[in-house]
């Protein structure tokens, strides 16, 4: 009889058993060698190769569902090139699913959402290009990566032109597969979060003029909100541009106080005479241009809110004056006899670590414990995750509408050097790089040309120790820097337990802070 | 001697010259061929003996993907053996040397191995295959090795060009053996009709040597049959294509 043999030796009998058609699926039939056992009476020449013929061949590969949803489709006319490379891709942890036909590839597209597209150039019914391009139109944020086996110039060139986000050439290496994989899949994935993004500025439920979404700023606003109707001092920290004073505003806003003012002062800005003056008002002939009596802010923001920035940096002698204050709820003006009293929310911030200038004698301690009733961290921006995108967007937006400039938002390759950067200067100084990338711009999206060196070159801490060339090589004075700041970040900012695991004592930490500009910069 | 105020002249390149540049010679064309396709057998050999002894190892190991990778990598040594295979019989058509070994076959038995050669070459998932085979032997007079290649090249043609279906009928009228071999895709052009059995002349996208179909047409003629193209009798992969219908008419004749 005729018999198929699965090519490990394994034999299937009994296929068809009536002339007529038959018929086998050619990924199957392909583990099968037909063989002619003569030595038996041919029963049937014809015969169906349908379900029992897949049980019976080892290693078979019916095309079953993996068990995660595949996240890039292959295609290759070549399907011994898609069963490779799903192999390679299986193996780094990515499920694929393959066509053999850029039109089947197509249809797929069409029906379901791919990551990543990994296409052969050179196909028989629908070459990777067009396919590329007609992708594209039914998908336009999904990256495709052609795999040629001409490795020239023109070929990439070609396919870079159909809109193809990157190439490799055959013979595929493994290791660079799943590299470009994975960048493609980010590159995918940012070009969602900015799409995303641009309906998330217009949809997002703002708190005040806080914008973000990420767990950190949530519980910001959770803890604004719940404080907001209290009178209890409120104690805002976190490091320079993370917004204290727009989260003071928040509370002020979302308060019984919203009717009255909100004030702001900045208590480092002055000296103590002239700090006492504008806080506690003076009267006539106080001192020698005091021609007039004059309130201070807390009468002034009677009603309503005083907020007091940089409050760590206040003037020593100023402070028990300030405590008095706050306790009696009543200022004395300067050259005057009489206590007045003020109806005013007293809202303060810091980006002194304010326990350690308690231990340093550089702030009282029971004017601490009477700002500190409740304390909001502002987190900083390299915290805040997606936020910088969220905030980038939100800024390009208004930065453009002032400038009359139709911007469509951030291209991806530039909102990947975004979340890259660590942002130092925190929203501040996201907000100057895109207004400097609003000015600069040349297309209707910022592009990456559009940034900053410092951020277009911007290389993650983590890289340091991987680096693979000389223009990656940190100086030993930037590594301790970057050094420094990581850990005080994983204290959450507590200078004395980061010198403690630093191995150096507080002065030291400080002194070097000072060197690197990090004291003024991120920390205080 | 030269005028010393006269520079040197640059050498040029005589474009004539380059144009009567004379012919290869097709005897030592073909001879080369023939020593390629008999070099690449030694390293074909080695892989091939490698590969089995890799599966018989890979066979112990569950869960299969060791033996995916063996037999991945024997289909692409199956298809550098058919390059090797065609490579070879070029050098014997080049030459006007092309020996027929002709004994007496069962054609129905060379169109099945040739059917599982090209599945196995040209293996797609998305294709089924279909085929009628007669019940009895078909005897024809040929070269087993040179039809049973010629066959498979055209199936191989079918497998690639189809969109969800390829198939193989052999049928057989008095004194003659017809095997049609049609696929529901795109169909061959107008204008790549005309030079469709030429060698070296490929589908659109360039896909192979453009060596298969123009061997086999050749391989089936000293056998003394035919190869024509017809409109494919399977119904259309998509809208408005049909597709190709290669039909080998050989005559019938010798004991199986």
């Amino acid at each position: 009889m005729w018999r198929f043999c699965a090519h490990g030796g394994q034999g299937i009998s009994g296929i068809g058993g009536v002339n007529g058609l038959a018929r086998v699926v050619l990924g199957l039939l392909g583990e099968i060698l037909l063989s002619l056992d003569q030595t038996k009476p041919r029963q049937s020449n014809a015969g169906t190769a349908g379900d029992p013929l897949v049980e019976g061949i080892p290693g078979s590969r019916a095309p079953t569902m993996p068990t995660t949803a595949p996240t890039v489709l292959v295609v290759d006319d070549d399907q011994g090139m898609c069963e490779l490379l799903q192999v390679m891709l299986r193996r780094s942890g990515v499920e694929s699913e393959w066509r053999t036909s850029g039109l089947d590839a197509l249809d797929l597209v069409a029906e379901r959402d791919f990551e990543v597209i990994l296409t052969d150039l050179g196909m028989a019914t629908l070459g990777g290009a067009e396919l590329c391009e007609r992708v594209l139109a039914i998908r336009p944020d999904v990256p495709v990566v052609v795999v040629t086996g001409n490795a020239s110039l023109d070929a990439a060139v070609a396919a870079i032109r159909a809109g193809a986000y990157d190439f490799v050439t055959k013979p595929v290496d493994a290791s660079l597969l799943t590299l470009v994989v994975a960048r493609a899949r980010q590159h995918g994935q940012l070009r969602r979060e900015v799409k995303r993004l641009r309906r998330a500025v217009v949809d997002t439920q703002k708190f005040g003029r806080l914008l973000g979404e990420s767990s950190c700023m949530r519980r910001v606003f959770d803890l604004v909100a719940r404080v907001a109707d209290s009178d209890a001092s409120v104690l805002i920290t976190g490091e320079s541009g993370t917004g204290k004073e727009l989260i003071a505003r928040a509370l002020h806003e979302h308060s019984g106080r919203k009717a009255g003012p909100f004030l702001a002062i900045n208590c480092a800005a002055m000296p103590a005479t002239l700090l006492e003056s504008e806080l506690f008002g003076h009267v006539r002939g106080a001192f020698t241009d005091a021609k007039a009596s004059r309130e201070g802010l807390f009468i002034h923001a009677n009603g309503g809110t005083l907020f007091l920035d940089e409050v760590g940096d206040m003037p020593l002698e100023m402070q028990p004056k300030l405590l008095r204050a706050l306790q009696e709820r009543t200022v004395r003006p300067v050259g005057g006899n009489e206590d007045v009293p003020f109806d005013a929310r007293i809202v303060t911030a810091t980006n002194h670590d304010l326990e350690v200038a308690v231990d340093e004698k550089r702030f009282r301690q029971d004017l601490f414990y009477r700002i500190n009733v409740v304390r909001v961290d502002a987190p900083p921006l390299r915290e805040r995750g997606g936020d910088v995108l969220l905030l980038a967007q939100h800024f390009v937006e208004r930065l453009g509408a002032r400038s009359g400039k139709v911007i469509r938002g951030v291209h991806a390759a530039a909102a990947e050097r975004l979340v890259a950067y660590d942002w130092p200067g925190n929203v501040r100084e996201l907000e100057n790089c895109m207004e400097r990338a609003v000015a600069l711009l040349r297309f209707d999206e910022v592009t990456v040309d559009d940034l900053p060196e410092k951020i277009r070159h911007y290389r993650p801490d983590r890289l340091v120790f991987a680096m693979e060339d000389l223009s990656e090589v940190l100086t030993i004075d930037e590594l301790e820097r970057r050094y420094i700041q990581r850990v005080i970040a994983l204290v959450g900012g507590n200078k004395s337990r980061a010198a403690d695991l630093l191995g150096l004592d507080r002065r030291t930490l400080y002194r070097r802070l000072d060197r690197y500009g990090g004291s003024d910069d991120r920390s205080t | 001697m030269g005028d010393p105020m006269t520079a040197a002249p640059e050498p040029t390149i005589d474009a004539s010259a380059e144009r009567s540049r004379p012919a290869l010679d097709p005897v030592a064309v073909a001879s080369f061929l023939t020593n390629l396709s008999h070099v690449l057998r030694s390293p074909l050999a080695i892989v091939s003996g490698a590969i089995a002894e890799l599966r018989a190892d890979a066979g112990k190991v569950p869960g299969g993907e060791q033996l995916l990778l063996v037999d991945l990598a024997d289909r692409g040594l199956l298809r550098l053996v058919r390059i090797a295979d065609t490579v070879s019989l070029l050098a014997a058509v080049e030459s006007g040397a092309l020996a027929l070994s002709c004994q007496s076959l069962d054609l129905v038995e060379v169109a099945r191995a040739a059917m599982a050669r090209a599945a196995r070459v040209e293996p797609r998932r998305e294709v089924e295959m279909l085929w009628d085979l007669p019940q009895a032997p078909c005897p024809v007079r040929g070269d087993e090795a040179r039809l049973g290649l010629a066959i498979g090249e055209i199936m191989i043609n079918a497998i690639r060009h189809a969109r969800g279906r390829a198939r193989l009928v052999l049928a057989v009228t008095p004194g003659l053996a017809r095997i049609a071999i049609e696929d529901d895709g795109r169909g061959v052009s107008a204008e790549a009709r005309a030079s469709l059995f030429q060698r070296f002349t490929h589908d659109a996208a360039g896909a192979g040597l453009g060596m298969g179909l123009a061997l086999a047409h050749d391989v089936i003629a000293q056998h003394g049959g035919s190869l024509s193209l017809e409109a494919s009798t399977l119904p259309p992969g998509r809208p408005g294509t049909v597709g190709a219908r290669f039909v080998v008419a050989l005559p019938m004749g010798g004991q199986a």
